[in-house]
C-alpha cells in the first residue's frame, strides 16, 4: 500500500473524494455517472499525456487551447465542403502538427521563450480560427465522427480505449524509450544534455509536435461531441491541460514525469467538477474549490518533500521555486 | 542624478505623445453638422453571429438615412468598450448607439455623450440605470416565460409524468441572461414543476454538454432542460442524443437565441425549442429612436420609467422555424 | 555585438521601437496625435502598466504571479463597497488593503506551505475571482450615476496638466519603483535572488522575505491599479478583465525583462505597455476586424521577442545556463538527490 501511495499519491485523494461523494450523493456511484466522469477524464488526459512530455523536458505549450478550436474548424468545414472524414481527420491532426512544429521552430531556431511563443501562437491561432470560420458555427452531423465520442467497441466507450491506449504507449515512450529518458535529460539540464550530444533541439520540436497533434485530437473529440466547430471553442484549455499534468506530479521544471498521475490528475478534476454538480454547488464556489484543490495537492507534496530532505541542500528550495 | 537621466527620457515620452497634439475640437468646432450625420455603434462583440446581425441591422438602417456609420467592437472587455465609445465621441459622432457588454460600465460613456450633447441609445443587455436617451430590449424575462410554457406543454404532450426539469445558466455576471432563467424559473414553476438542477455552463457549449451529462447522472426522470444560450442548447441537445433519448420527446430541450446552429437542429429533430430575438430589427429600431432623439421628437416607451422600447420575442418550435431567418 | 550598444539596446530597445511606432501613427490614423485621441491612450494604459511594474519586480526574481486578474477583479469590487460604505477614502484603502492581503496571501503559500508560484498564483486566481464572485452575486458593483462630481470618480476622469490622472500615477509608479530596483539594497537583492537563488542564500539573502516583499508588491501595484481602473470603467464583478494577466506578463517580457529572472527593466516595460496600447488604437481605429487585431499583435510579440532570442544568443552564451522556463533556478535533479 505505502509503495502504491509513493509511486500514485494521488490514489488517496482520490479515495476521499470518491467515499465524500458515495456517501454525499446517491447518483455519484451509478454505472451511468462513472462512465460520465473516465469519458470526461480521458478527453482531458489525452492532450494531458502530451502536455506530460512538454513539461517533463521544462516547458508549456499554452497554444494548445486555440489549436482545439482551429482543428475543430478544419474538419468540420471540411466535412462541410463533401470530403470524406479521413480526409478531414487527417487534416484536422496535420492543423495541429503544423502549429505544434510552428511553436518547436520558433522556439529553439528563433530563441523565444517558450511561455511567450506559444502565447503569442494561442492569440495567433484563435484569430486564425475566427477569421476561417468568419465568426459562424461550422455546424455538421456526421455519425462517422461521432464515433469518436459514442463509439463504443466491446461495450466500451471510444474515449477510454483511446486514452488506455495512449497512456499506455505514452508510458512505454517515457519510461522504456530512448525519447524518453532524452526529453527528461532536457528537462533536468539542457546544456549539459546538448553538451552530452543529444540532439536537443530536434527533440524539443517533436515534443512540441506531439503536443500540437494531441491538441488537434482534442479538437476532434470536441467537435464530435458538439457536432461543430467554430472560433470559440477551446477557450481556457491550455491551463486544464497544464493542470492535470501538474496535479498528476510532473515536476513543473522539468526532468521527472508521471504518466500515470497525469491520468489520476484527469480522473480526479473531474471526479470533483461532477461531484460539485452533482451536489448542486453555484459556479462562484466551483471557482474557489479547483483553486484550492491546486495549491493544496501541491503544498502536501511540497511539505512532504521538505519534511523528507530537511537537511538537503539550500538549492532544494529553488526548484519549488 | 541617475533618476534624472531616467525620468527625462520617460516624460519625454510622455510628452512627445502630446507634444503633437492638437485639440479636435478647437480645429474644426461643431465639424459634423455641416455635412453627415455620423452615428457611432459600439457592440459587444463581432465574434457572435447575434451581434453581427445587430451591426448589420443597424448599419443598412442607418445608411439608407443617408448617414455615416462608425463601428467599435467592444470585443467582450469593459474597458474596450469605455475607451472606445468615449473615443467614437471624440471623433465627434452625432450619436451614439451602444450594446453594451457591461450595462453598469454604461455611467462614464454617458457621462462623457452628455458633456458633448451627444444623444446614447442603448441596444439590448441592459441599461445598468445611467440616463439614457432609451433603450431598445428584447423581453429576456418574457422569452423565459415562453420556454416555460412550452416546455409544460410539451411534457405533456410526451406523456411524462415526471415534475423534475433542469436549467443551464451562463456565467454570473450576465445579467440579461440571468432574466431568462428567472422568467423560466417563475413559469414553469407556476406550472406546478421543480427545477431539480440549476447550473452554470459558463455560456460555453463545451461546459454544456458536460453539465447536460451531469444532469441526467443525478436526475434520469429529467423531462426538459432551459439553456440561457443556444451554444450550450444544442450542446445539452447533442448530449442527450448521445445519452440515446431524444432531445424533443424524452427530454425536451429549449436554448435562447436562435442562433442558425439552434435553427438547423430544430428543423433536424436535434432540438425542441428556441426563443427568437431579431437583433436585426432591434438594429434598425434603435437607427429610427436616433433619427428621434436627435430631432427631440418624442418617443413611444413601452416602460417610460426606464425608457424601454421592447422588441418581442418569439418562440421557435419545428412548426415555424421555416419562416424564420 | 558590441556590449554597450548590447546594453543601451536591453533598456532602451523597445522605447525605440515605440517612438518609430508613434512617428508613423499619424500617417496611419490621421487624428492619432489629437488631444482627446492620446490621452485616451495614456488613460486607458495606467492600469496595465501600474501591475506591469510590479510584475517586473516578480519576473526579475524569478517567478510570475498568476492571480493579478483574480486580485483585480477583487480589489475593484471591495473598493466599490467600500466606497458605497464610507466614501473614497474607505474606497482608495480598500482597494489598497484587499490588494496587500492578497500578496500576502501568496507569498504566504509559497513560503510556508512551499507551493511553487506559478500553481500557487494559479490556484489563487481561481480563489480570487471566485470570492469577487460571490461578493457580487447580486449583480455587478457599481459607482451609482448621481456619484458623477465626487472626487473618487475624478481619480479615472481628471486631467493634470493635460496629463490624465491614471497616466500621472502611473508614471509616479514607475518613478518610485525605478529608485526601488535601481537604488536600493532591496532591488539588488531581488535582482540578485533572480539571477542565482542559491548564490544569493549563501550571501544571506532571505528567500522568505524577499518572496513576501515582491509578492506584496505586486498586490499592491493591483490596488493602485484598480483605483484608476475603476474609476474609469465604474463597475466590477468577479469576471472583471478575464485574462489579463498574461497581458500583464506579455508586456513585461516584452519590455526587456528576462523570464529567466535576475533582469528587469522598469523603462522597457514602461514602453510596452504603451507599445500595445498605441498598437491596439491603430488597429481598433483602422476598423480591422478583432481576429486580423489578434494575429497581428501576436506575431508583433513573436518578432520582438524573436529579436531579442537572437540578440541574447549572440551576446550571452552563458546566460543560457538557466533553462528557459522562467520558473527560477536550475538546480541539482530532485531525482537523483532522491
Amino acid at each position: 500500500m505505502t509503495a502504491l501511495l509513493r509511486r500514485a499519491p494521488l490514489v488517496l485523494p482520490l479515495l476521499t473524494v470518491v467515499i465524500v461523494l458515495a456517501v454525499a450523493t446517491d447518483s455519484f456511484l451509478t454505472g451511468g455517472n462513472i462512465e460520465n466522469v473516465l469519458v470526461a477524464a480521458g478527453i482531458v488526459a489525452l492532450p494531458g499525456l502530451a502536455m506530460t512530455f512538454c513539461l517533463a523536458m521544462g516547458e508549456f505549450d499554452l497554444s494548445i487551447g486555440s489549436t482545439v478550436s482551429l482543428a475543430g474548424v478544419v474538419c468540420c468545414s471540411a466535412l462541410i465542403a463533401g470530403q470524406p472524414l479521413a480526409v478531414a481527420l487527417a487534416l484536422a491532426l496535420g492543423v495541429g502538427a503544423v502549429i505544434g512544429l510552428a511553436n518547436g521552430l520558433v522556439v529553439t531556431k528563433l530563441g523565444v521563450t517558450p511561455f511567450i511563443a506559444t502565447l503569442a501562437t494561442l492569440v495567433i491561432v484563435r484569430g486564425v480560427s475566427l477569421a476561417y470560420s468568419g465568426g459562424h458555427d461550422q455546424i455538421i452531423s456526421s455519425a462517422g465522427l461521432k464515433y469518436l465520442v459514442g463509439g463504443r467497441p466491446l461495450g466500451v466507450p471510444m474515449p477510454i480505449v483511446l486514452v488506455v491506449a495512449a497512456t499506455a504507449a505514452a508510458w512505454w515512450a517515457m519510461n522504456r524509450t530512448r525519447f524518453g529518458r532524452w526529453v527528461c535529460a532536457i528537462g533536468s539540464n539542457r546544456e549539459a544534455a546538448r553538451v552530452s550530444g543529444l540532439p536537443v533541439d530536434r527533440i524539443r520540436i517533436a515534443v512540441y509536435v506531439l503536443v500540437g497533434t494531441a491538441g488537434g485530437a482534442w479538437g476532434l473529440l470536441i467537435s464530435s461531441q458538439l457536432q461543430k466547430g467554430n472560433g470559440q471553442l477551446g477557450l481556457g484549455f491550455e491551463l486544464d491541460a497544464i493542470t492535470v499534468v501538474v496535479i498528476g506530479g510532473t515536476a513543473l521544471l522539468g526532468g521527472r514525469a508521471s504518466i500515470v498521475g497525469t491520468v489520476l490528475g484527469a480522473v480526479l478534476i473531474e471526479t470533483i467538477r461532477n461531484g460539485l454538480n452533482l451536489l448542486n454547488t453555484p459556479p462562484a464556489y466551483q471557482r474557489i474549490s479547483v483553486g484550492l484543490l491546486l495549491i493544496a495537492a501541491l503544498a502536501l507534496k511540497g511539505l512532504r518533500r521538505a519534511d523528507a530532505t530537511a537537511i538537503a541542500t539550500p538549492a532544494r528550495e529553488a526548484a519549488t521555486s | 542624478m541617475m533618476l534624472k537621466k531616467v525620468f527625462v527620457p520617460l516624460v519625454a515620452v510622455g510628452a512627445l505623445v502630446l507634444a503633437g497634439c492638437t485639440d479636435s475640437n478647437a480645429d474644426n468646432p461643431g465639424a459634423p453638422k455641416d455635412d453627415k450625420i455620423v452615428v457611432g455603434f459600439s457592440v459587444y462583440d463581432m465574434q457572435y453571429e447575434f451581434f453581427q446581425k445587430m451591426e448589420k441591422g443597424t448599419r443598412e438602417a442607418a445608411t439608407a438615412k443617408g448617414w455615416e456609420f462608425k463601428l467599435h467592437d467592444e470585443k467582450s472587455d469593459e474597458n474596450e468598450m469605455v475607451t472606445g465609445a468615449q473615443a467614437l465621441i471624440d471623433q465627434g459622432v452625432d450619436v451614439l448607439i451602444i450594446s453594451p457588454f457591461k450595462p453598469s460600465a454604461l455611467g462614464p460613456i454617458i457621462a462623457k455623450a452628455k458633456a458633448k450633447g451627444v444623444p446614447v441609445i442603448v441596444d439590448d443587455i441592459g441599461g445598468g440605470g445611467a440616463p439614457y436617451d432609451a433603450i431598445v430590449i428584447s423581453d429576456n424575462a418574457g422569452g423565459g416565460k415562453l420556454a416555460a410554457e412550452y416546455m409544460a406543454k410539451q411534457i405533456a404532450a410526451n406523456g411524462k409524468t415526471s415534475k423534475n426539469v433542469a436549467s443551464i445558466t451562463c456565467e454570473p455576471s450576465a445579467v440579461y441572461a440571468a432574466r431568462r432563467n428567472a422568467g423560466f424559473k417563475e413559469a414553469i414553476e407556476a406550472a406546478g414543476f421543480k427545477v431539480v438542477a440549476e447550473l452554470s455552463g459558463n455560456s460555453k457549449a463545451e461546459e454544456g454538454y458536460k453539465v447536460m451529462k451531469d444532469i441526467m447522472a443525478k436526475n434520469p426522470d429529467v423531462a426538459g432542460v432551459f439553456s440561457c444560450n443556444d451554444p450550450m442548447g444544442v450542446a445539452a441537445a447533442n448530449a442527450v442524443k448521445d445519452a440515446g433519448k431524444n432531445p424533443v420527446t424524452d427530454i425536451v430541450t429549449v436554448g435562447f437565441n436562435a442562433d442558425p446552429e439552434a435553427l438547423t437542429a430544430i428543423k433536424g429533430g436535434g432540438l425542441a425549442a428556441t426563443v427568437a430575438q431579431d437583433p436585426t430589427a432591434m438594429g434598425a429600431l434603435t437607427v429610427k429612436l436616433a433619427g428621434q432623439a436627435l430631432n427631440k421628437e418624442a418617443i413611444t416607451f413601452g416602460n417610460a420609467a426606464e425608457r424601454e422600447v421592447f422588441n418581442p420575442v418569439l418562440l421557435v418550435t419545428k412548426e415555424n422555424v421555416a419562416t424564420i431567418k | 555585438m558590441n556590449t554597450s550598444l548590447g546594453k543601451l539596446w536591453d533598456t532602451w530597445g523597445i522605447t525605440a521601437i515605440l517612438l518609430l511606432l508613434l512617428a508613423v501613427a499619424p500617417v496611419v490614423t490621421p487624428d492619432f496625435f489629437s488631444l482627446d485621441n492620446a490621452q485616451s491612450v495614456l488613460r486607458e494604459s495606467a492600469y496595465l502598466g501600474i501591475v506591469a511594474a510590479g510584475m517586473t519586480f516578480a519576473i526579475a526574481s524569478g517567478a510570475f504571479d498568476l492571480s493579478v486578474g483574480g486580485q483585480l477583479a477583487l480589489c475593484s469590487v471591495v473598493s466599490l463597497m467600500g466606497y458605497a460604505a464610507g466614501g473614497t477614502a474607505l474606497a482608495v484603502a480598500a482597494a489598497l488593503a484587499t490588494g496587500l492581503a492578497c500578496g500576502l496571501v501568496n507569498a504566504g503559500l509559497i513560503t510556508r506551505l512551499r507551493v511553487p508560484p506559478f500553481v500557487a498564483t494559479l490556484g489563487t486566481l481561481f480563489v480570487f475571482r471566485g470570492v469577487a464572485y460571490i461578493l457580487t452575486q447580486d449583480g455587478p458593483k457599481t459607482l451609482p450615476y448621481d456619484q458623477i462630481g465626487s472626487p473618487f470618480v475624478k481619480i479615472g476622469g481628471l486631467n493634470v496638466a493635460g496629463l490624465p490622472l491614471p497616466f500621472v500615477i502611473m508614471l509616479a509608479v514607475y518613478g518610485g519603483a525605478w529608485v526601488l530596483l535601481r537604488r536600493t539594497a532591496t532591488g539588488r537583492r531581488v535582482l540578485a535572488y533572480g539571477s542565482s537563488p542559491e548564490a544569493a542564500r549563501f550571501c544571506g539573502i532571505s528567500a522568505t522575505r524577499l518572496r513576501f516583499f515582491v509578492f506584496a508588491l505586486v498586490g499592491l501595484s493591483v490596488g493602485i491599479a484598480a483605483l484608476t481602473y475603476i474609476t474609469r470603467v465604474w463597475t466590477a464583478d468577479g469576471s472583471a478583465q478575464d485574462g489579463f494577466e498574461l497581458k500583464v506578463i506579455a508586456a513585461v517580457v516584452l519590455g526587456g525583462t528576462s523570464l529567466k529572472g535576475g533582469k528587469g527593466t522598469l523603462i522597457g516595460t514602461f514602453s510596452a505597455v504603451l507599445l500595445v496600447s498605441v498598437l491596439n488604437d491603430m488597429l481598433v481605429s483602422q476598423g480591422v476586424p478583432s481576429a486580423y487585431q489578434r494575429i497581428v499583435l501576436g506575431g508583433v510579440l513573436i518578432v520582438a521577442l524573436t529579436i531579442d532570442g537572437l540578440r541574447t544568443r549572440f551576446a550571452a552564451p552563458g546566460s543560457l545556463r538557466r533553462a528557459v522556463t522562467g520558473q527560477g533556478g536550475r538546480t541539482p535533479r530532485p531525482g537523483l538527490a532522491r
